[in-house]
């Protein structure tokens, strides 16, 4: 039974990768930027659910809210004031650029907030549910069904509504999007914007479910980055396939292999599905092909 | 013009060769310092200027050849210079077993792919624990002697490993495959139909810009006497190591190195004066030269400064 | 002698078809013309030609050895060069330098700078680009960069040179000069395999035309038998007329 115990854990936590690779993979698919700050961003959202909730006792659930709109915003500015600045220089450029932005705001963070792990404990922390011989804690199933639900949200907004349709629209052909009267500034913005808003609540809901501190940003945009490739580009079912392999992938191989290997098998599995594969498994061709 | 330039690097290679015995010891680790960043980011130019390969994770050979040193001088009681060609040609095989799959990826893929490269790798020396000394880290024999004597020994180290990177780099530019990188560069699909095996060329640049980083890696590791994981697959030192070379210009033989020379002494500065706020003022030291001086300072600048020029890379390509 | 044999060679994408069936010669020291109207596959066919995309169907016989499994780069050592209709100058090397790469790694794989130089320097003076060897060739005028492309072909010492619509886009003097100067490497024994949309010019200097319409040839012959062919006139005028509507 132990293996049905460690399929749920991974599914679980698959649910997470899900949410975060969502918001990353939209970013690069729609203004072909890879977001390495994305993981910092998370954070961010993160410190916010843990301050109100050591301040105000605030139930963490409920801030997702407030976590979501202040990414929101923030990624809002940095695209329309930074970010679309130089967004049409080489790809590597912005690569680089994003990575500053993610040297900074760690700094920020651990200057301000300190490098020791935090964590968000309410009282019903301990409590499960008991399916026979599996334990699901009560946050971990709340966050999953968060993450299930934001996801489709995305997909539904991005299929439905009218700015969905153009950022679709921009993503596929800015220059035809143009034509059609779509701003492409503010498209790119807004779709940095929810790619920000979405890292935020992940972080959150990161929050809620494990230890944090400034130091992990980078392991998060890594897995972000590995959801968008396992599941292709761009594409918010993909994200959701990519997060549940990456998170049964990382479970099991640590029961198997050991925990300590667990770095080197997402890593190693990202590179191997680069090499074989790089249009993800849902995926098409991929942009940098695309475009030369 | 190609004298005349020549002549003004040998200059600077003299004062360089002097200044140690009038400078403190604080100095001296600085400009080892200095010495180290330049060669790392004058080796990797080969493969990310000159061939356009934005080969994130370079620092991934600085890390294997820091463990081939400490290793072989540990476990097998090697002399530390004679390391160091292991250390070059551990680089050189990872870059060829890797070159063929991973140079195909184009752009974000090749980089990002460098990057989990360089993490798995990492992960996997954490885990060897019985050769490496897995978290624990390696602490390597300490060198004897002055401590005067020491700082000079690595100062003088590292300056030749910089001196060697720069002389493979412009000889490298020189030949006939400098000529292949540079047509790489540009376009790829051209540079096949010029008879131009791009596979096998692209492998090579990045196999010789692995070994000058992993010499680096060896001379760092027999320095700091003690290496761990994380001291030596640093993602910040790719980082700074990529502004470095923007902000020198990539195209060029020394541009890296006047990058390397300028950021590690600004950061020195930032360092001494505000340690709490330094890795902030590093990001946004980044940011400034991707905003600003993207094609770096002497391509900017040619001809003297103006404010113009300083915001013409964000009239170009603002969206 | 025939140099290149195209046989049943077809190119699909996917469900798309692209090439299909098409089947023809070109003799050493011959000028062949294809033309044929937008989306008629003619950069395809040569994309195959020099391996940039994989054949699908069919196989392309170079001196009578099937090229169909071999790499770009193989292709230029075996003596077959291009241009690009989008021009792909090297930016960042000069005029020379550009001309050098070709006839360093082309089928003469010059090894020394020097030679390698002097072999440039002539392909220069065949095209008259001496003046701006030492330019960036990003600064210079397309007529100049199509003139470029051509000398580094050239450099590579080819037996056969696509000409991916070298012609497009010149001024009537260019034309004349780019015409005269075609002329005379097939009198230098290349042969020569033109694109071309210019009419006039391709029909001067072509020995033969194909004519490829929808991905299919529909026409072989000497350019007057071409203009007379009824399905060439309808491929055209009824492309025409789609564009009208």
């Amino acid at each position: 039974m132990i293996i049905l115990q460690i399929l749920v854990n991974g599914f679980l936590l698959g649910g997470f990768y899900t949410l975060i690779g969502v918001g990353f993979t939209l970013v690069w698919g729609v203004t072909n930027i890879i977001n390495l700050a994305h993981g910092a961003i998370a954070l961010l959202g993160a410190y916010i659910t843990y301050f109100i909730f050591q301040y105000w006792h605030l139930d963490p659930f409920v801030t997702l809210p407030v976590s979501f709109l202040s990414m929101f915003l923030f990624g809002y500015v940095l695209q329309r004031y930074l970010m679309n600045l130089v967004v049409k220089a080489q790809i590597f450029m912005l690569l680089i650029l994003t990575f500053g932005l993610e040297i900074f705001l760690v700094n920020f963070m651990t200057t301000f907030f300190s490098a020791d792990f935090k964590s968000v404990t309410p009282d019903y922390a301990g409590s499960s549910l008991v399916l026979g011989d599996i334990v699901i804690p009560y946050i971990r199933l709340g966050v999953f069904a968060i993450c299930v639900i934001v996801t489709l949200l995305m997909s539904f907004f991005l299929d439905r509504t009218w700015t969905g349709k153009a950022i679709k629209a921009t993503s596929l052909d800015i220059e035809a999007a143009m034509m059609s009267g779509i701003n492409p500034a503010k498209i790119y913005a807004l779709t940095f914007a929810f790619g920000s808003g979405l890292a935020g609540l992940s972080g959150s809901l990161l929050s809620l479910t494990q230890a944090f501190s400034p130091n992990i940003a980078g392991g998060l945009t890594l897995r972000a980055f590995i959801v968008s490739i396992l599941g292709g580009l761009g594409r918010i079912e993909g994200a959701f396939l990519g997060g549940l392999v990456l998170g049964v992938v990382e479970t099991m191989s640590s029961y198997v292999i050991g925990e300590s290997y667990k770095n080197a098998i997402a890593f190693g599995l990202m590179v191997l599905m680069l090499i074989i594969k790089p249009s993800g498994l849902l995926g098409r061709k991929y942009y940098a092909e695309v475009k030369h | 013009m190609l004298i005349k330039k020549l002549f003004l690097f040998l200059i600077f290679l003299l004062i360089l060769v002097f200044l140690p015995f009038v400078i403190s010891g604080y100095w001296l680790r600085v400009l080892t310092q200095t010495f180290l960043f330049a060669a790392i980011a004058t080796g990797s130019n080969i493969i990310i200027g000159y061939t356009g390969y934005p080969a994130f994770g370079n620092i991934a050979f600085f890390g294997v050849g820091a463990y081939v040193t400490g290793v072989l001088m540990t476990k097998y009681e090697m002399g530390f210079l004679a390391t160091l060609p292991f250390s070059a040609l551990a680089g050189i095989i990872l870059a060829s077993i890797l070159g063929i799959p991973i140079l195909r990826l184009k752009g974000h893929y090749f980089a990002i792919a460098t990057v989990g490269i360089m993490e798995t790798i990492r992960e996997l020396v954490d885990n060897m624990t019985e050769l490496t000394g897995g978290g624990l880290g390696l602490t390597l024999p300490i060198m004897q002697g002055e401590p005067e004597f020491i700082y000079k020994y690595f100062y003088f180290a590292m300056l030749i490993c910089l001196v060697f990177a720069l002389l493979i780099s412009f000889v490298v530019s020189k030949i006939k495959l400098g000529y292949a990188l540079k047509a790489i560069r540009v376009d790829e699909d051209a540079a096949s139909v010029m008879g131009i095996n791009t596979p096998l060329y692209k492998t090579a640049a990045w196999a010789v810009s692995a070994a000058i980083v992993g010499v680096c890696g060896g001379i760092y590791a027999y320095w700091l006497s003690y290496i761990d994981p994380h001291t030596v697959f640093v993602g910040t030192y790719s980082v700074k190591m990529f502004a470095m070379i923007l902000l020198g210009g990539g195209t060029t033989v020394i541009g890296p190195m006047l990058g390397a020379f300028i950021l590690e002494l600004i950061s020195e500065v930032v360092w001494s004066k505000f340690i709490a706020i330094h890795g902030m003022v590093l990001g946004l030291l980044i940011i400034f030269i991707i905003l600003f001086l993207p094609k770096g300072l002497f391509e900017t600048f040619k001809g003297g400064f103006s404010f113009k020029k300083l915001f013409s890379n964000l009239r170009e390509n603002k969206l | 002698m025939v140099l290149l044999e195209a046989k049943n060679v077809a190119k699909s994408y996917g469900g798309l078809k692209v090439l299909t069936d098409v089947t023809f010669n070109v003799n050493k020291g011959e000028i062949v013309g294809i033309i044929g109207p937008n989306g008629a596959g003619k950069t395809t066919f040569m994309n195959l030609v020099s391996r940039l995309t994989n054949i699908t169907g069919g196989v392309i016989n170079y001196k009578g050895q099937p090229i169909n499994n071999k790499k770009p780069h193989e292709i230029a050592k075996l003596g077959i060069a291009r241009t690009f209709q989008v021009v792909k100058p090297f930016g960042g090397l000069s005029v020379l330098e550009n001309v050098m790469v070709g006839a360093f790694y082309g089928k003469r794989n010059v090894n020394s700078k020097k030679e390698s130089m002097e072999v440039a320097e002539e392909a220069l003076k065949v095209v008259g680009l001496e003046d701006v060897r030492h330019k960036d060739p990003r600064i210079l005028p397309l007529a100049k960069r199509k003139k470029l492309e051509v000398a580094r072909a050239l450099a590579m010492g080819p037996d056969l040179l696509l000409l991916d619509e070298v012609m497009a886009g010149l001024g009537a003097k260019e034309l004349n000069d780019m015409m005269t100067e075609i002329i005379k490497l097939k009198e230098k024994g290349i042969t020569i395999i033109a694109i071309e949309h210019v009419m006039k010019a391709i029909m001067g200097i072509s020995d033969r035309i194909v004519v490829l319409h929808l991905g299919k040839l529909i026409c072989e012959g000497t350019p007057q038998e071409v203009v007379k062919n009824p399905a060439v006139i309808e491929a055209y005028l009824g492309s025409k007329y789609a564009k009208k509507e």
